[in-house]
């Protein structure tokens, strides 16, 4: 096997590390949240234009203004995630420790373990991400639009254009850099971290609204996809390839599945069901008559309906029964 | 969550720095939040911090800021206050919570007699609110759609936070419908989710009927869960329920909210008793909104310092009440909040005790200042209204809500206290009296009569509001 194809295969270790992560801290782990929000459309609205903008202003800047920018995210990001489960400060301390290393490696030309470090950190990052998106309610609706949103993105900017080939290049090798990556240039081999946050996030989200089955079945749908791609490669019939492009139908045709195998229950009123098929028989009201129903039968009577509602209670009745005016 | 922490952010800052408020954001805010405990089933964290600054000294920075500018404001632009500071001297820029004192107070009388004057030039009176006038001549106070719309919304959020109303409540109001509560209620309750049921101060017995009358609604408990009254129609209630054999199994109710009026120890107990439901005291009144207090698990007041700047002034001298003196309340609002009637130092003439300086708060609400729970009104003698209540609702065999006068006679020993009682009987008049001589209150004597009319002087209690409806109620068959 080639380099490059055991570097492919380290990159989908690394998100099905990801993945793994993220679903085994969404079993155990629960983030602080804000006072008052939810993940919304507008949330949504925001992050695709920000993704959308933000490659061409990064290509604008100076390096070490996007290394700044990306340290600020993966601090961030390590220290939101990591607090929940080793505490606030311990989380700080190490935050600070690997952004500290990835400098470090950077100055002192150790790639290889700015690589796997940076690696490492994003791995984390991902899984608190998406956690954090999924655990402040974000609906299967809204990753779909997210996903449906970012096939046209990834497919004009990666497939089309050259914005991602020169953000690749731009990064390629800084510490910080938001992809996961295998080998730096001249031959990188990259996966980008929106992929890597799609491929995670819709198997959390699977497994929140609709199951565990949902979040197994888009574990696999990753895999598949991972493999195919992989095969791709090893043929020699890709050489890259705009992930979310293949990636973003296949989560809204997941959603679409899903939310058909799945309908809204909206629960029915029992007491009032079965009031309204209330046989009376002898019990018939007279005019003007309130009566207390419960489980179809008559339960008390009087001439207003909490009196009604009394007389079943004292007739025994502890549940609260529906009160009509006469036969409903 | 991008957009509403916008909006927190802006809520903080509003709060921070005591100027207006985006009233489009703040209703979102309790949008947000009726959204977030629909989903987490509680609000997320710091969710207590949003509606008061828990730290002492910042809380002290932002009273300062908040109050200079409402004290400005109202010299610049209400009439009342312009001439005021002309005729006193008094350098608005000087004033801050160590120097208000040289503002004088605001008597109730010179609001009522001329509320115009008390009328911001720069404002836009939209609602008029009456406060009930018990004493004879209500006040008018006028409010701006901006300040129903804050306090409506900002009332959401406490009932939200504090109250813990959730959308499967159903909130009943039994208060006067003419009253401002009454109209910020109708509004931020259904905000938080929760079903609204205005049942308005009717006919106890119709009342007690609606109370346990099921409703069966979609995601709501099937009888109305809260119940928001004064005390005095809340007294009627318990009166109407015990005479006609209600029970708690009756009804769904699993809070009680009173104010407006004292409530005492012995009508809590009752109501609690037969409604199996806690009863929380609190305070406010038209002049101050949306200044509120409420009454926590020691028989504290807690006055939350964030809407205005509250003073306890001794009611003859109006200098500060030092501690364990008896005192009136003093408010005066903040611009934030009010923007059209302007009111600095507003004597509300409702008093309570300074507490003791040895007096700890350790309560659930030690982080916010407290006085005694409201004792009522000047009497003439140093007897309280919650004396003479707390004397009578003992007595079980006394109607309620309870109904007296007291009479002047001169006597070095107090007043005479009139009462009514069902029957004027001389077993019942005498356990009242030695009931007085085991407090020591300081009266000359004690009448029973039977009609309110033989009174010395009317006895008015807001559950005398009475409002009617085409209603029956209810026999059982």
């Amino acid at each position: 096997m080639s380099h490059a194809l055991r570097g492919a295969l380290a990159l989908d270790a690394a998100v099905l590390v990801t993945v793994g992560l993220a679903v085994a801290y969404l079993a155990k782990v629960r983030m602080p949240r804000p006072p008052a929000g939810l993940f919304v459309r507008s949330d949504i609205v925001i992050m695709v234009a920000l993704l959308v903008i933000m490659p061409f202003a990064y290509l604008n800047m100076p390096a070490a203004v996007v290394c700044t920018v990306f340290g600020l995210v993966v601090f961030v990001g390590l220290q939101a995630t990591l607090a929940p489960v080793i505490g606030g400060r311990t989380a700080m301390v190490a935050a600070t420790l690997v952004c500290a290393f990835e400098v470090v490696a950077y100055f002192a030309g150790w790639s290889t373990a700015l690589m796997v470090v940076n690696d490492g950190a994003l791995v984390i990052v991902a899984a608190g991400v998406t956690n954090m998106w999924v655990q402040t309610a974000m609906k299967p609706s809204l990753v779909a639009g997210l996903a449906a949103a970012l096939v046209v993105y990834d497919t004009v900017a990666t497939g089309l254009a050259s914005v991602t080939s020169d953000f690749m290049h731009l990064v390629n090798g800084i510490p910080f850099a938001p992809m996961l990556a295998a080998r730096y240039a001249p031959e990188p081999i990259m996966l980008g971290l929106g992929d890597t946050l799609m491929l995670t996030l819709w198997p959390l989200v699977a497994i929140k609204s609709y199951g565990r089955v949902a979040g197994i079945c888009a574990v696999v749908v990753d895999m598949l996809l991972m493999a195919a791609v992989f095969a791709g490669f090893a043929s020699g019939a890709i050489t890259w390839i705009p992930l979310l492009t293949p990636l973003g139908p296949l989560i809204v045709a997941q959603y679409l599945y899903w939310r058909r195998r799945t309908p809204v229950v909206v629960p029915v009123r029992a007491p009032l069901e079965a009031a309204l098929r209330a046989s009376y028989g002898e019990d018939e009201p007279a005019d003007g008559t309130w009566v207390a129903l419960h489980e179809g039968k008559v339960v008390g009577r009087g001439d207003s309906p909490g009196a009604a509602r009394r007389a079943a209670r004292e007739a025994g009745v502890a549940e609260v029964p529906v009160t009509a005016l006469g036969r409903p | 969550m991008l957009s509403t922490g916008i909006r927190q952010l802006g809520f903080a800052w509003s709060m921070l720095s005591g100027r207006r408020f985006r009233v489009g954001d703040v209703l979102a805010l309790a949008d947000d939040m009726r959204a977030t405990l629909q989903e987490f089933g509680s609000a997320g964290d710091g969710a207590g911090d949003m509606l008061t600054a828990p730290d002492p000294e910042i809380q002290a920075n932002l009273t300062e800021r908040r109050l200079r500018r409402t004290v400005r404001n109202a010299a610049r632009h209400t009439p009342y206050y312009r001439h005021l500071f002309e005729r006193t001297g008094v350098d608005p820029a000087s004033v801050s919570p160590a120097t208000i004192a040289s503002i004088p107070p605001t008597p109730k009388g010179a609001l009522r007699s001329m509320p115009s004057a008390f009328v911001s030039d720069a404002a836009r009176p939209a609602v008029a609110a009456q406060t009930t006038g018990t004493t004879g001549v209500p006040t008018t106070v006028w409010f701006s759609q901006y300040e129903l719309e804050i306090t409506a919304a900002t009332s959401a959020l406490a009932l939200m936070l504090v109250t813990g109303l959730r959308t499967e409540h159903v909130w009943a109001n039994c208060i006067t419908t003419r009253s401002i509560a009454q109209y910020l209620a109708e509004r931020s309750v259904p905000m938080t989710g929760a079903g609204y049921v205005p049942i308005g101060p009717v006919d106890p017995r119709i009342a007690l009927d609606r109370l346990a009358t099921p409703v069966h609604l979609p995601g709501k408990r099937p009888q109305i869960t809260h119940l928001n009254t004064t005390p005095s129609y809340l007294a009627a209630l318990v009166q109407e329920a015990e005479r006609d054999g209600w029970t708690a199994a009756d009804f769904g109710l699993q809070e009680i909210h009173v104010g407006g009026e004292i409530l005492t120890d012995a009508l809590r107990d009752r109501a609690r008793e037969l409604f199996d439901a806690p009863v929380t005291d609190g305070y406010s009144m038209t002049e101050i909104i949306p200044v509120a207090g409420q009454v926590c698990a020691h028989d504290h007041l807690h006055v939350a310092a964030d809407l205005g700047h509250v003073e306890v002034l001794d009611p003859v001298t109006f200098e500060p009440a030092a501690p364990g003196a008896v005192g009136s309340l003093t408010v005066t609002p903040f611009l934030s909040y009010r923007d059209t009637t302007t009111l600095l130092r507003y004597v509300t003439g409702d008093l309570v005790r300074v507490l003791p300086e040895a007096e700890k708060l350790d309560c659930e609400m030690a982080a916010v200042p407290a006085t005694s729970r409201v004792l009522g009104r000047v009497t003439g003698s140093d007897l309280t209204t919650r004396d003479v209540l707390e004397l009578l609702q003992a007595e079980r065999a006394l109607p309620l809500p309870t109904r007296y006068a007291l009479e002047e006679t001169g006597d070095a020993a107090g007043p005479v206290l009139h009462v009514v009682a069902e029957r004027a009987d001389r077993t019942l008049l005498a356990r009242i009296e030695g009931r007085v001589a085991d407090l020591a209150l300081p009266l000359s004597g004690v009448n029973l009569v039977e009609d309110p009319a033989d009174l010395s002087a009317p006895c008015r209690v807001r559950a005398d509001l009475r409002e009617h409806t085409f209603h029956t109620a209810g026999r059982r068959m």
